[in-house]
């Protein structure tokens, strides 16, 4: 599985756990904090495998990614094929 | 050629009406250059055509520079103003004028000094926009969907408007009436917006994003609640009405969180870029053209501050904001360059707090939030508009003068356009979603808000985003804010942009869907708009 997929996936599922937490009302104890817990580290893990990722997921999802210095031209170089 | 200035104003403000609407209908704003590039070659051609003569690409781009500099307004504005009036207040109409107006032309003035960074940086939407701007052979084809689809949106909604539906905006099906006999609490409601349709497509993935939060809180947190005794039962025997009792006493409190966190992620993030442009900080403070802005800037703020705090608060929290105001400004341009992204929201949350903490009043601090918005705002712009005209060949010096005339412009009708339509700030038809987090952030602080929603949404929004694409948190948090009836629609756009482009090709998505898309986006919106303001 790529490092991505998985990282989403944590992400995803500790958002799923974060919401339920957070949703609990003051007069019935408030936030699930042991709850929330769980969800902050799932998310804190697949944030460490996105973060080294970022750019094959921005690829994926069809953004841009954080781009080098030398990649600069060739997109330009791009821009002038696809007037032409 | 006069005729482009007049056109490219009007255009400017139906984008600014319209999409100063859809932002504040649904938390989503749509700058840039781009989407006014849309029609730009075709309106310069037909101008020529009246004047005798052909318009040229320095017609078309500055056509684009004015429309989009006049509608981009409303994104520092839409974020952060209106927060005035979910805390019960009125606009304070001359100070934000003022403040959003410096912050504009600091944003524009600021950028000269960039220039490195817009050589060095990709600027993707600008070198889109340049190709926009310059492709005339299909830029007929696009201005032809863009037209489709914004006569269809607007037609449609206001012919709904007027005849089989009293409201301004478009119908609701209640698809749980149908399919779910017994369990009508469950929010199946969709709206017949073309508007929702077109902003799930533009913004692809992301709109998924909101269709899960969406579902995760009102089809899983809410049953869940419900059954563990956290809400009323009686909230599942009022059927339909459980789903705005949810929203409101709950989901929208944890949606903001989310909202909040990630804005705070998202601008420590890009943080990080500050140290490749900290060399430069001193010579760019050191032109005229940056540091008569920022002392104007210095001076808006404590003038406002000195009107409700002692005269020390009042000059600390104005030099924390011009300190925040410089670092934001630079680290944010290179934000945009790189990832194509602007933190705006983040740092006007950090103004915000900034401000509120040292002065404990609203007011200075709402401004100080909408004054770095603004700034940010007006800045991206204008490095995206540098990119686009320097790759269409267009000298940039020729396009400033344009560019600070509609600097002006821009802030004075945004603030005027959300003074219209006031009365609906606060409503489901404008839940104002970033200003809303602002509200909750300062009633946190004075202690009127319990931290308990917003606090675990915080945390779950700024872990979210840490992963370095902040706009995953501010789609998740708008599940929890604007109206499922929305956020349905929106799901299906996004659902439709996968499947238009892996059955029609990418060619045909771009040129052909894209721009009719857009145009349901800013028909609806300006249909929504006019409905809006004729009943006010």
């Amino acid at each position: 599985m790529p490092k991505y997929t998985l990282g989403s996936l944590l992400i995803g599922i500790g958002l799923t756990i974060g919401v339920i937490a957070s949703c609990r009302p003051i007069e019935h104890g408030g936030l699930m904090w042991s709850y929330l817990a769980v969800s902050l580290i799932l998310m804190a893990i697949g944030d460490f495998l996105l973060y080294s990722e970022r750019r094959s997921v921005l690829e994926e999802w069809g953004w841009w990614a954080p781009i080098e210095e030398e990649e600069v031209e060739e997109l330009e170089g791009q821009s002038e094929i696809k007037e032409g | 050629m006069l005729g482009v200035l007049v056109a490219s104003l009007l255009w400017g403000v139906v984008l600014l009406a319209s999409l100063s609407l859809v932002s504040l209908r649904t938390g989503v704003s749509f700058g840039g250059i781009a989407i006014s590039a849309m029609i730009a070659w075709n309106v310069v051609y037909l101008i020529g055509r009246l004047y005798g003569r052909e318009g040229t690409i320095e017609d078309s781009t500055k056509f684009s520079v004015i429309s989009s500099t006049i509608n981009s307004a409303h994104i520092g504005v839409i974020s952060t103003i209106p927060a005035f009036l979910i805390i019960g207040s009125d606009i304070p109409l001359i100070s934000s004028i003022t403040v959003v107006l410096i912050g504009s032309i600091l944003g524009v003035s600021s950028t000269m000094h960039l220039s490195e960074i817009v050589q060095k940086y990709p600027f993707p939407s600008g070198i889109g926009a340049s190709t926009i701007i310059r492709g005339a052979g299909r830029a007929v084809m696009r201005a032809k969907y863009f037209f489709i689809g914004f006569l269809v949106s607007f037609l449609l909604t206001s012919a709904l408007a007027l005849t089989v539906h009293s409201e301004v905006i478009p119908p609701e099906i209640h698809l749980q009436k149908i399919l779910l006999h017994g369990r009508e609490w469950i929010p199946l409601t969709v709206s017949l917006s073309l508007m929702a349709l077109g902003i799930g497509y533009l913004t692809g993935l992301l709109g998924l994003v909101t269709l899960v939060s969406g579902a995760l809180f009102y089809l899983l947190a809410m049953p869940l609640g419900i059954t563990k005794g956290w809400f009323p039962s009686e909230w599942i025997l009022e059927g339909e009405s459980a789903q705005y009792l949810f929203q409101r006493e709950v989901a929208v409190h944890v949606g903001v969180g989310i909202l909040l966190g990630s804005g705070v992620a998202g601008a420590i993030l890009s943080l990080t870029y500050f140290r490749e442009v900290s060399r430069k900080i001193l010579s760019w403070l050191t032109s005229p053209l940056v540091y008569i802005p920022m002392f104007l800037s210095f001076l808006s703020i404590m003038i406002v501050s000195l009107r409700f705090s002692s005269a020390g608060a009042s000059v600390l929290s104005s030099i924390l904001v011009v300190i925040l105001l410089a670092i934001a400004l630079l680290s944010s341009s290179v934000t945009l360059g790189k990832t194509d992204w602007v933190p705006l929201y983040g740092y006007s949350i950090l103004a915000l707090a900034l401000v509120f903490l040292i002065t404990k009043e609203g007011i200075p601090a709402v401004l100080a939030s909408a004054l770095v918005a603004s700034a940010i705002a007006s800045s991206s712009l204008s490095l995206e508009i540098e990119k686009a005209s320097s790759l269409s060949g267009v000298s940039t010096k020729k396009i400033r003068k344009s560019l600070f005339f509609s600097s002006i412009i821009g802030p004075i009708l945004a603030i005027a356009f959300l003074v219209i339509i006031a009365n609906w700030i606060g409503t489901s038809l404008a839940p104002a979603p970033q200003a809303r987090g602002l509200a909750s952030l300062m009633g946190l602080f004075s202690g009127t808000l319990t931290k308990d929603f917003l606090l675990g949404g915080f945390l779950v929004g700024a872990f979210m985003s840490s992963c370095g694409i902040p706009e995953i948190g501010l789609f998740s948090g708008l599940g929890g804010i604007i109206p499922m009836s929305i956020i349905i629609p929106i799901g299906i756009g996004s659902v439709l942009r996968i499947v238009i482009e892996d059955v029609l090709g990418l060619d045909w998505e771009v040129e052909k869907a894209r721009p009719l898309f857009l145009g349901f986006i800013i028909g609806e919106g300006l249909a929504v708009f006019l409905g809006v303001t004729l009943l006010a």
